[in-house]
């Protein structure tokens, strides 16, 4: 077991419960992904995993060392980019990463070899000898992710490693992570409060709220687990069309005379109900699937919307952005 | 080692990439040394009422100095020592702000390689920028008249004190920053040191003009330990007792502050 995380708990100044008993198991070579709102306690574990917080109690391993009792050994195998960018901004982009390796005994020959592979994994080397100051925030949050990886840790962490990015350099930071996993086999995990980014990166994911994880599992067994597929069929007669949906759920006609409704098993439901539908004569106009999403994985674990939280946090965000230009 | 000294590279790189920091560093006690020593000449306020003139105003106030220029410029040294510790100490407050000591702390480094990594660098930085105020000083008209036998050990003297006085301080404020996360908070606590630090102590007026009260805290002040020995190298050019002495408490500043140092950025480190 690469992670792995027993009752972990942080309280902090006494009363406030960030993370409330989180067990992980998770193996060499996942990407694993911690979803769930701000606040939800992400951070803390990461935290605690990467040895930057003593946990209130509980237990936790990188690799069967102690994250508490063994922290240097656990530091030296594992890599964090952190949620803020952490970048050196008046060192060059290669000065930046010959640093980071001089703090994990790398030898300056090895650092720069290290490091001009590294910086063409993420299409920073024509970059290399530009002070970082001069970098976007996509190329800086770039130097973030291979800071992480100059001494080729075991375990990588990924605190929201695309928050605040825009929707192509977000797309593009994906591909980079997907590539880490390819080319280095490492074991990567990643926390985000993005439904899209957890659902395609991860083998699999936690959804976490208050401090406890709510559930757990692949992609698609959470999804499966929602277990329904939104249907959405326009006809003239929509009244007739209900009389031949056994074993659907939440029926409605909408206004325009569609009517939607939830099945458990879309592919084999339909064919069924098209061939009653033709029998009786109706006509349909338009058919459509929804597939269930995280979306409503986090719904019906969390009772809550996802996306409420989200623009909160953009808010939080931009003000820290704010704060932090003076 | 490997930490420590990439680190301390680090920040003399971003010290020498930044002239601007330099030259407001090294302004600010031109300035005092400049108008203060000119405008607020105090030697000239002092009136010569023992009888034998200012001469002896000069030889036994102002350690005989030849002028307040001459005098006010080894206590220049001094306080520039004392500020560049205090902003290099005050780059952690930076590194934490930036996320840049989240990578620091994450890494397998000795912790304290963060902390003594400023305390290099604060030394280096003061010693160069002593080695320009100092030849300043000598260049503009009626500036600093050293002693007639000043030599390369008083020299060597010079840069042995102010490393004694900037390795302290620097570990002073380093102790600071770590603990006091909050940026206000830190800014007043800096000022609420600094002045007294500096105004309460022989950098620039001579203990015997001081009231009881203040000469109390003043000679305990290890500014003024800096400032005075670094007089009787550059004024007097003679290593007395009383400079020896000077030497050997500034020793014990560095170690209590050193230990402390080790102490607090090994166990009460956090990010």
């Amino acid at each position: 077991m690469m992670i792995e995380a027993k009752k972990l708990v942080k309280i902090y100044n006494g009363n406030i419960k960030a993370v409330d008993g989180i067990d992980l198991s998770i193996e060499k070579g996942e990407i694993y992904g911690f979803l769930g709102p701000n606040g939800a306690g992400k951070t803390t574990t990461v935290k605690m995993l990467t040895t930057l917080l003593k946990p209130t109690s509980g237990y936790a391993s990188i690799n069967g060392l102690d994250v508490v009792k063994e922290q240097e050994k656990v530091r030296k195998i594992i890599g964090l980019v952190p949620q803020d960018l952490s970048v050196d901004d008046d060192l060059k982009g290669i000065e930046n990463l010959e640093l980071q390796a001089s703090f994990y005994g790398i030898g300056k020959e090895e650092a720069r070899k290290k490091a001009k592979e590294l910086l063409e994994l993420v299409d920073l080397y024509h970059a290399r000898d530009r002070y970082v100051s001069t970098y976007s925030g996509g190329m800086r949050k770039r130097l973030d992710l291979v800071s992480g990886l100059i001494h080729e840790p075991e375990v990588l962490f990924l605190d929201e490693p695309t928050l605040g990015l825009d929707v192509q350099t977000r797309t593009k930071m994906w591909e980079y992570i997907e590539n880490l996993r390819k080319n280095l086999g490492i074991t990567i995990f990643i926390t985000t409060h993005y439904l899209e980014e957890a659902d395609r990166l991860c083998d699999r994911i936690g959804i976490i709220d208050k401090g406890r994880i709510m559930v757990e599992g692949r992609p698609e067994e959470l999804k499966n687990s929602v277990g329904f597929d939104l249907i959405y069929i326009l006809s003239e007669r929509p009244e007739e069309i209900k009389k031949y949906l056994d074993n659907a759920i939440n029926i409605e006609i909408l206004e325009d005379g569609t009517i939607r409704f939830s099945v458990h098993n879309s592919e084999e439901y339909i064919p069924l109900l098209l061939q009653k539908i033709y029998q009786a004569g109706i006509k349909i106009k338009r058919l459509s699937i929804q597939k269930p999403s995280l979306d409503t994985v986090f719904l019906k674990y969390t009772g809550r919307e996802m996306r409420e939280d989200e623009s909160r946090e953009d808010i939080i965000r931009t003000m820290r952005a704010i704060r932090r230009a003076r | 080692m490997g930490a420590r000294y990439s680190l301390t590279v680090r920040e003399l790189k971003k010290w020498i990439r930044n002239p601007a920091n330099l030259f407001i560093t090294l302004i600010q006690p031109l300035f005092w040394i400049i108008l203060f020593g000119s405008a607020f000449d105090i030697t000239k306020i002092i009136p010569p009422t023992i009888p034998g003139g200012s001469s002896l105003v000069m030889g036994t106030f102002f350690m005989g100095a030849k002028n307040y220029i001459s005098f006010l410029t080894p206590g220049m040294l001094a306080i520039m020592a004392l500020f560049s510790a205090m902003f290099s100490g005050m780059t952690i407050i930076w590194d934490r702000r930036f996320g840049y000591l989240t990578r620091l702390l994450v890494s397998p480094i000795p912790r304290d390689s963060i902390v003594l990594s400023k305390v290099f660098s604060s030394t280096i930085k003061a010693l160069v920028q002593s080695v320009i105020l100092f030849s300043i000083a000598l260049i503009i008209p009626n500036g600093l008249y050293v002693s007639s036998s000043f030599n390369a050990y008083d020299l060597i003297g010079i840069f042995i004190i102010i490393s004694l006085l900037s390795i302290g301080f620097s570990s002073l404020f380093s102790i600071i920053v770590i603990r006091v996360k909050k940026m206000e908070t830190l800014m007043a606590i800096v000022n609420l040191l600094n002045l007294p630090l500096m105004f309460a102590s022989t950098a620039m007026f001579p203990l015997d003009i001081m009231p009881d009260w203040l000469k109390n805290i003043a000679s305990y002040n290890p500014v003024s330990w800096a400032a005075n020995s670094l007089r009787y190298l550059i004024i007097q050019g003679s290593w007395n007792s009383t400079l020896f002495n000077y030497i050997i408490y500034l020793i014990i500043f560095d170690l209590v502050m050193f230990l402390a140092v080790f102490l607090v950025s090994r166990y009460g480190f956090e990010e």
